[in-house]
């Protein structure tokens, strides 16, 4: 049983997602301000917490430092604020995952789940040595293995061999051209194209949302590269 | 104070003071005479035996070549009876055995020489205490034909030299020229010392009547202030010129009489110099009121004369510089041209004949003013040209700088400035309006979101929520279609508006063009095999990169194939060229039109224009407006070009 805070000071919102979140797994609280999510917070066990940044009396980031002074838990932001520097402020603040709003419910639910498993299975010092990990994605080269928040993810043999050669390397830009020498270990004569075909598929795989993604990014112009874990 | 005021301005202190001044020129001028002639008398340097004997040497001298003439024609009862009467006597010496201390050498004298009492007592230390003598010698020219004369048995030589010297007798008993000259010089031997007194003392009095005069000058008891005379209406340079007309008459009378009588040049020169002083004083006073009164310089002949002249001069200018301004500025430099030819035409037709270095040189020198001129002008001409390249180049901040320009040229550099202000002016206000707009925008979009994510969310649950009403399922669909559709406009509309006024962050970095291209086919290839379309794409062998925010650069390719996907006919090729030439980059998209195009490639770029100017499709064109904004921070320019159905986007970045 996971308990959920969800904080908004939109109560249609609040309602909506609980409709969203119905889960026999799931025990859902609400909260309308940051204070109310604080007391909730301190009174309660709470597993996740998704919350609006503008409320009244005390607004998100406040309540998200004050609850970071104590506790761990994932915060998921949820917000109309859609600009990049929003996103890094929440991000550095203490926030696990940013999502703006209008939010597509289906993400929501992806990315609550994703925290969860993440926060609940994959605790800290939980980590086999030989594998590689970023982030929610962990690559066993002994078993061939991928993990996406501890559930088994199906990738082609290339997938796989591109996936390990950015997590190898995390942070590292990698030209399509590059990344075709290494796997393929053959001369690219405009066949690059293929890399960024297989990179599409992975990031679909890998990502809640392919369009914004946390693990595999985009360097456009130049490469590809693996975000530093966070 | 009011003591000083009082005397200062009182009419009889004033009479006094210029009776006081005459008189004391009259002295000063007088005693000056004196002692000027005393001075050449030698009364100052050198002793008074000497300046009586020089001065009674003229009479004695005579009495000596009588004494001579009656000894050569040995009548020497004559002779001797010559000196009678008189404070001297004469004797002849014998040039040989002259002593000064006694009578040896005497040969013959007027008296008894061997009397002790004419023992001579005097030489260069003489007083008038005893006897002395002087020497004078003096050619005997005895016409001794065939005879020889002796006196007192000495043989007289014929044609030689001999020593008459006189003896006088300091006493002075007879009444003859010689005492009358002795007395003078005894008188003057006390007027050298009294007189420069008298003159040192009346040239103080006459300063201080002067000064007081000078101080005086227009103040008059009964009236406040400087009071103007008489004369004060005329001219000063006038009135300055009958002043030295005056002065210069006296100058003249004064040197006529010069020669004449030493008092009577004395007396004639005081009365000059009396004159003189009254005349100056009376000048100077006039002179010192008009200073104290001022407008000394503006009350003369030639200081009227030449504003007289001024103002015309300036009049005449002003009427030709405002008909030269009248005319066109062709006709203007037609006139400066026609005059200089006329000119050169006089200068040709004066010169030409002659031999003289004259022509070539005042020709060199026309040429050297005019080569200034045209020098000045082109100088001038590249200022505007400057500036008005800085305008064409939205440049507007830089002025032109108008210093040392003059008619048309500052006119037109004027207009230059205003225009550039002007433009200046409204770029900024359209900036500044831009920018409050993107703020407008960002801020109304966050309130539009919040009641636009519950309405997203439910239309959601409505259209997933199982229903036996199929209508129902149906209209649930449109709504999260149609939220959907205004969650993406309300997406695009912020990224549009930031875009367009630049309120964003660019970092430029060399980007690879295939890098790029790959990515983008990597993202859309799907997309379009689901449309059927064929992606062909041609680029330079060779690596190409290009300054650009890869980012940002992305989302104009997002928009491109975006748009190309949703507009392009299906079943038809799509194409993706990079072109190099000529120092930029060109990266083409072509493809055909679904739809007929009805509209030509600049509005396409505007907010809100599609194509088909219908909105019954998905997209909210702003897909080209983001896309050309962002490629123009990024330094790039984007062309929409539409030939029929060819529907083509250039986008041109520098290369790196």
């Amino acid at each position: 049983m996971y308990h959920i805070l969800i904080c908004d000071d939109e109560r249609d919102i609040v309602n909506a997602l609980k409709i969203y979140l119905t889960d026999a797994n799931y025990m859902l609280y609400e909260a309308y301000n940051g204070k109310e999510a604080l007391r909730i917070v301190e009174k309660e066990e709470i597993h996740l917490v998704l919350m609006d940044i503008m409320m009244p009396e005390m607004d998100g980031i406040e309540a998200m430092i004050k609850i970071r002074e104590k506790s761990n838990v994932p915060i998921i932001l949820l917000t109309a604020k859609s600009e990049d520097t929003d996103k890094v402020l929440g991000l550095t603040v203490g926030a696990d995952d940013y999502i703006t709003k209008p939010f597509n419910p289906v993400e929501v639910s992806a990315r609550v789940k994703s925290q969860l498993r993440r926060y609940m299975q994959l605790g800290a010092g939980n980590q086999k040595d030989q594998a590689l990990k970023c982030g929610g994605i962990e690559l066993d080269d002994k078993e061939k293995r991928v993990l996406l928040d501890g559930v088994d993810v199906s990738l082609t043999p290339t997938e796989y061999e591109i996936l390990k050669l950015l997590m190898q390397h995390p942070g590292q830009v990698f030209s399509p051209k590059e990344i075709y020498q290494k796997i393929w270990n053959d001369l690219p004569y405009g066949s690059e194209n293929t890399v960024a075909v297989h990179i599409r598929h992975l990031r679909e795989k890998l990502e809640i949302n392919p369009a914004e993604p946390r693990y595999l990014k985009v360097v456009w112009g130049q490469g590809y590269k693996m975000e530093k874990g966070r | 104070m009011e003591k000083k005021k009082k005397l200062t301005g009182s009419f009889p202190a004033k009479a006094a003071a210029y009776f006081l001044l005459a008189v004391s020129a009259f002295i000063v001028s007088f005693c000056a005479v004196v002692i000027i002639v005393l001075f050449e008398k030698g009364y100052y340097t050198s002793d008074p035996m000497n300046v009586f004997l020089r001065e009674a040497e003229i009479y004695i001298r005579t009495d000596a070549y009588t004494v001579r003439d009656y000894l050569a024609g040995k009548k020497f009862e004559y002779a001797k009876r010559v000196c009678e009467g008189k404070n001297y006597e004469i004797a002849l010496l014998n040039p040989e055995k002259t002593a000064w201390s006694n009578n040896e050498g005497i040969i013959w004298a007027t008296f008894d020489y061997n009397r002790p009492e004419v023992t001579v007592t005097a030489g260069d230390d003489a007083d008038l205490s005893g006897w002395m003598f002087c020497d004078e010698t003096i050619t005997i020219p005895l016409d001794l034909s065939g005879g020889s004369l002796s006196i007192n048995g000495c043989q007289i030589e014929e044609d030689t030299r001999y020593i008459f010297r006189f003896y006088f007798d300091p006493e002075m008993k007879e009444h003859d020229k010689i005492a009358e000259i002795y007395t003078e010089c005894c008188n003057m031997q006390q007027w050298k010392i009294i007189l420069p007194w008298i003159c040192g003392i009346s040239v103080i009095v006459m300063l201080l009547c002067f000064l007081f005069l000078m101080c005086g000058a227009g103040h008059r008891n009964n009236a406040e202030g400087i009071q103007r005379g008489v004369f004060f209406k005329v001219p000063f340079d006038l009135y300055a010129a009958f002043y030295g007309t005056i002065v210069i008459l006296l100058l003249l009378l004064w040197f006529e009489v010069w020669s004449a009588q030493i008092e009577y040049v004395a007396m004639f020169s005081g009365f000059v110099a009396m004159a003189f002083a009254v005349v100056s004083t009376f000048f100077l006073t006039e002179f010192a009121v008009r200073l104290k009164v001022g407008g000394l310089w503006t009350n003369t002949v030639i200081c009227r004369t030449m504003r007289f002249v001024g103002r015309a001069i300036r009049t005449v200018w002003r009427g030709v510089c405002a008909m030269f301004r009248g005319f066109p500025l062709i006709l203007n430099t037609l006139i400066a041209y026609c005059g200089i030819v006329i000119m050169e035409f006089f200068g040709v037709c004066l010169f030409m004949r002659s031999e003289s270095g004259l022509g070539l040189v005042l020709w060199l020198i026309e040429k050297l003013v005019l080569l200034l001129i045209v020098v000045y002008t082109a100088l001038m001409c590249k200022r505007l040209l400057k500036g008005s390249e800085a305008l064409a180049e939205g440049r507007q901040d830089q002025t032109i700088d108008t210093s040392y320009m003059f008619g048309d040229l500052k006119v037109c550099a004027d207009h230059l400035n205003s225009i550039g202000q002007g433009i200046s002016k409204a770029v900024e206000e359209r900036m500044k309006s831009e920018r409050m707009k993107t703020e407008l925008i960002t801020n109304v979009s966050h309130d539009i979101k919040t009641p636009l994510t519950s309405i997203i969310n439910y239309a959601n649950l409505i259209a997933k929520e199982p229903s036996e009403n199929e209508e129902i399922t149906e209209y649930a669909e449109v709504l999260v279609r149609q939220s959907g559709r205004l969650k993406k406009l309300l997406e695009d509309l912020v990224e549009a508006s930031k875009a367009a006024s630049g309120n964003v962050d660019v970092d430029l970095r060399p980007c690879e063009v295939s890098v790029i291209l790959s990515q983008a086919i990597g993202e859309y290839q799907q997309k379009m095999e689901e449309k059927r379309l064929e992606l062909i794409v041609t680029q330079p062998k060779e690596e190409v990169s290009i300054m650009a925010d890869g980012k940002h650069l992305w989302r104009v390719f997002d928009n491109l194939l975006n748009n190309i996907c949703k507009y392009a006919r299906e079943d038809s090729r799509v194409y993706l060229n990079v072109d190099t030439r000529g120092g930029s980059v060109d990266i083409i998209f072509r493809n055909m039109s679904k739809y007929a195009l009805n509209v030509d490639g600049e509005e396409l770029k505007e907010r809100f224009v599609r194509g088909d100017k219908s909105r019954h499709m998905e997209g909210n064109g702003l897909g080209l407006s983001i896309a050309k904004s962002l490629t123009e921070l990024q330094n790039g320019r984007m062309e929409v070009v539409t030939d029929g159905d060819l529907f083509k986007v250039i986008l041109g970045f520098a290369k790196v």
